[in-house]
């Protein structure tokens, strides 16, 4: 027994030495992995930029009642996104857009044609806005450590407002009629791609690109409309559509490695 | 440092354009570049029970022109009824140009009214309605119905009352106001 533990000893030894550091190795990425796996990136951005509306909501014509008179306007919002893996995310993003009022010339004077008068004008009350609570998927890709391309899709509650305004013919203050601000919440969805500069590891400023749409059925109150005559909207189904081009100034947490 | 720069640039970019967004006018006034002329004023009845009883009166001041009231005379009889067809013209171009049936079109918003004066026995009546809700008078067309033998005048007034007509003469404002005489024997 004892020469069988002198001829075996050294042999083990050997292997022992041999293979310590290959385990310490894989104990070590092993380790790596689960610490990924439950501390991965978190995101967050700070969204502004501009939202121009397509569609019937940008129409400016007077006799179309699909018109939406919405004209170019911003956006500003807070995005959150929490990497599952290395590419795939949760997204989340709260958003305010407002709309600027466009065709107002053409609304004025069609009231003009329409009421045969000389003159109209067009006080514009509320505004047009939308507040946005969306999640969904994030596909990111890295390129050269610095770079990251940002693929969207999310879906969630759209909050609507449609601008109302006031009309006076002539100056005949009693002639005077409202169409009421509306609103109304419905589901909407927003996709696009953000081209991402990581200026260290944390901070970084992002190019978004996004396409949104939301269909809201808003209901129009008409307030002193004596007689049936001009634009007379009472209901207002149209999509809500348009394009979004955001910078983003991105703070990633992530733990330190 | 040169990330720095781009990040304030940034920022800057963003505030300018919120600032911008969020200073656009609310205000418009857009003014109609012409109206058509109303010169002439025409009255043309045809009696209830006989429709060979076909008095019609004229009123015409055509711009540049005399006024001629020399045919704004309607001549009606005693106790009868009369369906009145009231029109407007502008005569100051060739061919004239019949703005009846626009007023018609645009009823909603317009009132013929009539005043009856110096002991003529003559009521007049609306026939026509517009498309608003409920339904006013427009009184382009209308039943004169006559009493004794009498005279006086019959005033005429059409009244533009954009989103203000009630059915009331008072709103709105006066597109034409003429008077014809009115002989009843």
């Amino acid at each position: 027994m004892k020469r069988f533990l002198m001829k075996v000893a050294p042999v083990a030894l050997y292997m022992l030495l041999a293979t310590g550091p290959l385990f310490a190795q894989n104990d070590s990425i092993v380790v790596r992995d689960l610490q990924l796996k439950l501390k991965p990136p978190l995101r967050i951005g700070l969204t502004g930029g501009g939202s121009v509306p397509t569609g019937n909501f940008a129409k400016t014509d007077y006799t179309d009642l699909r018109s939406g008179f919405a004209g170019p306007g911003f956006n500003l919002g807070l995005t959150g996104t929490y990497m599952i893996t290395q590419h795939w995310g949760i997204a989340g993003l709260v958003s305010y857009s407002r709309y600027d009022q466009s065709g107002l010339d053409n609304l004025a004077a069609g009231y003009v044609a329409s009421f045969a008068v000389s003159d109209a004008t067009i006080r514009v009350k509320d505004d047009t806005h939308t507040f946005s609570y969306l999640i969904g998927g994030d596909y990111s890709l890295d390129f050269c450590h610095r770079i990251a391309i940002d693929l969207r899709a999310m879906t969630g509650l759209v909050h609507a407002q449609l601008a109302g305004y006031e009309v006076q013919l002539e100056d005949n203050v009693s002639s005077t009629f409202q169409q009421r601000s509306a609103r109304a919440n419905t589901i909407g969805y927003q996709i696009g791609v953000a081209a991402r500069y990581n200026f260290n590891s944390r901070v970084g400023i992002a190019l978004n690109f996004d396409y949104y749409y939301s269909d809201p059925d808003l209901s129009i109150e008409n307030v002193n409309r004596a007689n049936n005559a001009g634009r007379l909207l009472t209901r207002y189904n149209e999509p809500i559509t348009g394009v979004n081009t955001d910078l983003s100034l991105v703070y990633t947490f992530q733990k330190n490695r | 440092m040169k990330s720095r720069s781009i990040l304030l640039m940034a920022t800057g970019m963003m505030m300018l354009f919120f600032m911008g967004a969020c200073s656009k006018a609310e205000k418009n006034v857009t003014e109609q570049p012409d109206n058509e002329l109303l010169t002439t004023v025409e009255l043309k009845a045809v009696n209830t029970t006989d429709a060979t009883d076909t008095p019609s009166a004229k009123w015409a001041s055509i711009p540049g022109g005399s006024l001629d009231t020399s045919h704004a005379i309607l001549n009606l009889k005693k106790n009868a009824s009369y369906n009145v067809s009231v029109m407007f013209l502008d005569e100051s171009k060739t061919p004239a140009s019949d703005l009846t049936s626009e007023i018609r079109a645009r009823g909603n918003y317009h009132l013929v009214c009539f005043n009856v004066s110096g002991g003529l026995t003559l009521a007049v009546s609306p026939t026509d309605h517009d498309s608003n809700s409920p339904a006013l008078p427009i009184g382009l067309s209308d039943l004169l119905t006559t009493g004794a033998a009498s005279a006086g005048r019959l005033e005429v007034i059409l009244h533009h009352q954009p989103n203000v007509k009630t059915g009331d003469c008072a709103p709105g404002s006066i597109d034409a106001d003429v008077n014809f005489t009115v002989n009843i024997n």
